[in-house]
């Protein structure tokens, strides 16, 4: 989508990391349903590195994977990317477009999001890919697993063979060319270069038999054998960022290790940024450097793994952390979050901390939007929240029920929530 | 431990159970009191081509064996976690033994009645008793029904509320103002009220005070001129007569609303005991989140006021901060009415918070049980250690961890392994006697084996990979199935073992290739199946035989005449009491309990030495 040249911004990449590879900032993604707008992401800034595995955790319905496809510009109507910047370092792609447009290009630095429609798909593959949670549902059911993986060994074959500025190589692959290869037997979309490149790649991730599971149908591979097959496929194009949606989600804890270790092997092996968004703290504990927490289409709390693992400073992350069993020295009762994740309809948020409403900790200064404040703990320690910047206020609380009388939600504290939220809850079994 | 079982002999988990129901039917529960569910022996096959055309055909059926042979005990009030993996079998455990599923084999007591053999009356009282929550709040709630009736169902079908003749009626009056009052109840207004302790007390304020006047605020019963008479909560479902006789009133409570009403009640009552509120009823299931729908779940689990629960994966469709608030509900309601619960879960971290005891699964069988405590702070089964292993701790220091991780995936109940299930992943398989191969490599020399006897190896593939397709170059055939197979690290007596398979198989035959192999390197675990023994704490795994031959009545046994303690010697390293002992009579290579099998946590050092035993055993073992 064109951007609206009235709209403008201060040009120039935002401060960060000498090392940032993708620097995401205030990106806002809107659903216009038929209940209303949804704001399912709201202003979210955040950073990647270099071959760092950046974490986002966060419940279901709070905006984390709506993030990751506003990242890779994937949102589908009625969702539609509204506001943001994402820059991402790429010096040849910042050279090509410095002249064209020049308002998206700052040093080596680029917005994607300024650049146009083909190129942003031609970034898709080779610089950002992702892996979803669902692999079954992911994977074409009708097309060979080595066939979908040879498809995008293809995309990236052709994208260096064309380069980029004869816009996006799927364009060479029109209407005529399909029209034949379908009329013409033994001609498809994957060459056989792409098919024995497929076949490396099933190794490379750990499937037995790759030539022979090559040629099996999705249906044919079991769970964690489809999730290997999907990083394959994401690994094809060789991406600069790795966004990988809840990679395990849907599997057993033994398999997911096996997932696991070969996200992190292959990412060290290939110096890749990853982005890996889960609800699971273990899965965040065990693989990211950094973490973002997200609550209600907001980055709440950020900073070092130990920042926000052991001095969190927003009660959310705080009650994230005391809702998890402890399996080595289980506690007798569990703290939860009471009340439910709110429906992020733009009529029913209102102006004030998202959380206030579930708060333990709320007072009257929570009734105002919270920007970000720092923390303490290291330098990047920062969080949406007034008890950075003061102490909790006995006397400053709301009292009990204050939100109950509030018009709207009134004896239903968040029974309303939107069905969108609940299709994404885990299908771990 | 009451998992002991003094009347039912020691190998009854094992052996007599497998032969199913007729053991157990005929004797009554032995010993136990506090079992409220006994498992025995309980099998669910599933079977394909077994259709009408199939038999005529004369195909075998294949038969999948979802669950196969599983023994548990549930005692009263207490959680019992079954854990495992997805397709264990954990689900279709908790459902056949509420007979949900028909049980292909084995027994279910509850309560000391056979529930297997029960008939509909019977199952239908049963029913009653025993409930279930199911995993995915969305699917287990009629769509098109209110919450209300969704709780209320149960109700309707068995006919409730009825009257209770165990349960006793009484009155609690209160009388303001001056005045005799006698207060009756009628025998079953105990469908109406709560009872507690097996008393339904009915809370009775007459209000004599303004005998006479006009009517009464909070809408109880006016007899004209005569007292007000009120009920507090329960003024929507009870009614009074009152009768005025000298110097003061005959009061008679009686139910005053329909078995709709009552049950409408009841489910408004669930509705607040598992935290939504009453006035949600007659909303519509896609109207509430997934918590909450599994508030909902566990609401009319309640509402026919069960005993036994089985919760099959309550919480894991649920986010974490929700989840946390099901389980402490859980927890209330379990020591709020007694209940006993069955809890089916693949969450370990949950499993350790809210179970007393926990039984885990791997492919239709239950490998090891012991309390939560035992458990997890001393796993034996190898698949339970892997398990724990795997879980990602919400901790800093869990960042970077590394787990070592089970090899491939779970293998098809169709055609499950010989032995033990676990062996084609476990990272302890126990080579034979004589026999020292580090862990990695016996894998190898295994998984080549299983393909193998599996007649998929494909001798072509490799000719073809060699390049030479008049089968001629045995050496590079030789080469490449080393490679292939990661058999390169093989010394000694092994090595010529591997060296003279490979012989044959490149002269194209795989089954007496096979022979040769299995000769060596058959392990214990492929060919006996291993039991899980009657004792506290029990794992089914042969690494525990020597323990328990060591503990076992039979003192005098020699270890190695034994030819499973042979093999279990091996991996005695870290277990033996009393390794002296056994080593004096293991032959030559494996004296040294150290020279075993490695178990897990001392691998390269292990590895190391273990090349050197062959070696030196070359001579002691040769055939």
């Amino acid at each position: 989508m064109s951007r609206d040249p009235t709209d403008a911004e201060p040009a120039g990449a935002p401060a960060g990391s000498p090392d940032d590879v993708l620097r995401v900032r205030n990106l806002t993604t809107r659903f216009f349903t038929e209940e209303g707008q949804v704001n399912a992401v709201e202003g979210v800034d955040f950073d990647v590195r270099d071959g760092e595995v950046f974490g986002i955790v966060g419940e279901s319905g709070s905006g984390k994977s709506v993030t990751a496809l506003s990242v890779i510009d994937l949102v589908e109507s009625p969702g539609r990317i509204t506001d943001g910047e994402v820059w991402y370092r790429e010096p040849d792609l910042a050279a090509e477009f410095e002249d064209d447009v020049p308002a998206a290009v700052d040093g080596e630095f680029v917005d994607v999001r300024r650049l146009p429609e083909g190129v942003r798909r031609s970034l898709r593959g080779p610089s950002f890919s992702m892996i979803f949670q669902d692999p079954m549902s992911s994977l074409n059911p009708s097309v060979t697993v080595g066939e979908q993986i040879a498809e995008a060994v293809e995309v990236q074959r052709r994208a260096s063979a064309n380069p980029r500025r004869t816009r996006s190589r799927t364009q060479g692959y029109g209407l005529g060319r399909l029209l034949v290869d379908t009329l013409v037997p033994g001609r498809g979309y994957t060459s056989e270069a792409s098919e024995a490149r497929a076949v490396e790649l099933l190794e490379q991730v750990g499937i037995p038999d790759p030539a022979e599971r090559a040629d099996e149908y999705p249906h044919q591979f079991s769970g964690g054998m489809l999730q290997r097959a999907m990083v394959a496929q994401a690994l094809a194009g060789e991406p600069d960022v790795l966004i990988a949606d809840e990679p395990t989600t849907a599997l057993d804890v033994t398999i997911q290790a096996q997932i696991l270790n070969l996200l992190r092997d292959l990412q060290a092996e290939q110096d890749t940024s990853v982005v890996m968004i889960t609800h699971d703290l273990g899965v965040i504990a065990r693989m990211c450097q950094r973490v973002g927490v997200m609550y209600a289409g907001q980055v709440v709390e950020r900073g070092t793994l130990a920042d926000v693992f052991d001095d969190p400073v927003h009660p959310y992350t705080e009650g994230l952390l005391g809702s998890i069993p402890d399996m080595d020295e289980p506690a007798s009762r569990l703290e939860p979050i009471e009340g439910n994740v709110p429906s992020l309809l733009d009529s029913e948020m209102g102006e004030r901390c998202y959380f206030a409403d579930r708060c333990p900790k709320a007072m009257e200064d929570c009734l105002r939007p919270i920007p970000m404040y720092d923390a303490e703990g290291s330098d990047e320690h920062e969080t949406r929240c007034v008890l950075a910047v003061e102490e909790y206020d006995e006397a400053a609380a709301l009292p009990d029920g204050y939100f109950e009388s509030e018009p709207d939600s009134a004896s239903e504290s968040g029974s309303a929530d939107d069905p969108a939220a609940g299709e994404e809850v885990s299908t771990g079994d | 431990m009451t998992e002991t079982d003094p009347g039912a002999g020691s190998d009854l988990r094992g052996t007599d159970a497998r032969d199913g129901d007729g053991a157990d039917a005929s004797a009554p529960p032995a010993g136990d009191d506090d079992a409220l569910v006994e498992v025995r022996g309980l099998r669910k096959y599933y079977y394909e081509d077994d259709t009408l055309i199939d038999r005529l055909l004369r195909r075998e059926p294949t038969s999948i064996q979802a669950v196969d042979g599983v023994d548990l005990d549930i005692e009263r009030g207490e959680t019992l976690g079954l854990v495992g993996e997805s397709g264990c079998g954990k689900s279709t455990t908790g459902e056949t033994l509420l007979r949900l599923r028909d049980a292909t084999d084995g027994s279910v007591r509850f309560d000391g009645e056979d529930v297997l053999s029960m008939g509909s009356s019977e199952l239908r009282r049963f029913r009653k008793r025993a409930q279930i929550v199911f995993q995915d709040p969305f699917s287990s709630l009629d769509p098109r029904m209110t919450v209300g009736d969704v709780i209320a169902e149960g109700l309707k079908i068995h006919d409730l509320p009825a009257a209770d003749p165990d349960v006793a009626v009484e009155a609690d009056v209160t009388v303001d103002g001056d005045a005799d009052v006698e207060v009756t109840v009628d025998d079953d207004v105990d469908t109406a009220v709560e009872s507690e302790g097996g008393v339904a007390r009915v809370p009775v304020r007459v209000d004599a005070t303004g005998a006479g006047a006009t009517g009464s605020a909070d809408g109880g019963t006016r007899a004209d001129g005569g007292p007000t008479v009120s009920f507090g909560r329960y003024d929507d479902v009870l009614a009074a007569e009152v009768t005025p006789r000298d110097g003061g009133y005959d009061v008679h409570v009686s139910v005053g609303a329909s078995k709709r009403t009552l049950r409408r009640e009841r489910a408004r009552t669930l509705l607040e005991r598992v935290g939504l509120s009453a006035g949600q009823i007659d909303r519509y299931p896609h109207e509430f989140s997934g918590g909450q729908r599994q508030r909902v779940g566990i609401a009319r689990a309640l509402a026919l006021d069960p005993e036994f629960i089985v919760l099959d994966e309550p919480v894991s469709a649920l986010d974490v901060s929700v989840q946390a608030q099901i389980l402490n509900l859980l927890d209330d309601l379990q020591s709020e009415y007694g209940l006993t619960y069955l809890f089916i879960a693949h969450d370990l971290s949950v499993v350790r918070h809210i179970c007393d005891r926990v039984a885990v699964m791997y492919l239709g069988e239950v490998v090891e049980t012991g309390t939560t405590e035992e458990l997890f702070e001393s796993p034996k089964h190898p698949y339970t250690e892997a398990l724990l292993e795997s879980v990602p701790r919400a901790d800093t220091s869990e960042q970077g961890r590394r787990v070592e991780t089970l090899s491939g995936d779970v293998p098809s109940p169709r055609d499950p392994p010989s032995g033990c299930r676990f062996r084609t992943r476990c990272p302890e398989v126990i080579p034979p006697a004589g026999v020292a191969v580090d862990q990695s490599t016996y894998r190898s020399v295994m998984d080549l084996r299983d393909r193998l006897r599996r007649g998929d190896f494909g001798t072509g593939v490799v000719w073809e990979a060699v390049g030479d397709p008049d089968r001629e170059d045995t050496e590079a055939f030789k080469r490449e199935v080393r490679a292939e197979f990661g058999l390169d690290g093989l010394t000694g007596a092994n090595g010529d073992t591997v060296e003279d398979a490979l012989e044959v198989l490149a002269n194209g035959r795989e089954r007496e290739a096979a022979e040769r192999l299995t000769e060596r390197f058959e392990s214990v675990c492929e060919t006996e199946e291993p039991v899980l023994p009657d004792e506290p704490h029990p794992a089914a795994c042969h690494l525990y035989d020597d323990e328990r031959a060591a503990a076992g009545v039979d003192d005098d046994a020699d270890p190695v005449t034994d030819p499973e303690f042979g093999g279990a010697g091996m991996a005695a390293g870290m277990e033996t009491p009393d390794p002296e002992a056994a080593g004096g009579e293991l032959p030559d290579g494996v004296s040294d309990p150290e020279h075993g099998v490695s178990d897990g946590d001392s691998s390269d050092a292990d590895d190391a030495d273990d090349h050197d035993a062959s070696e030196d055993d070359r001579d002691g073992s040769e055939p």
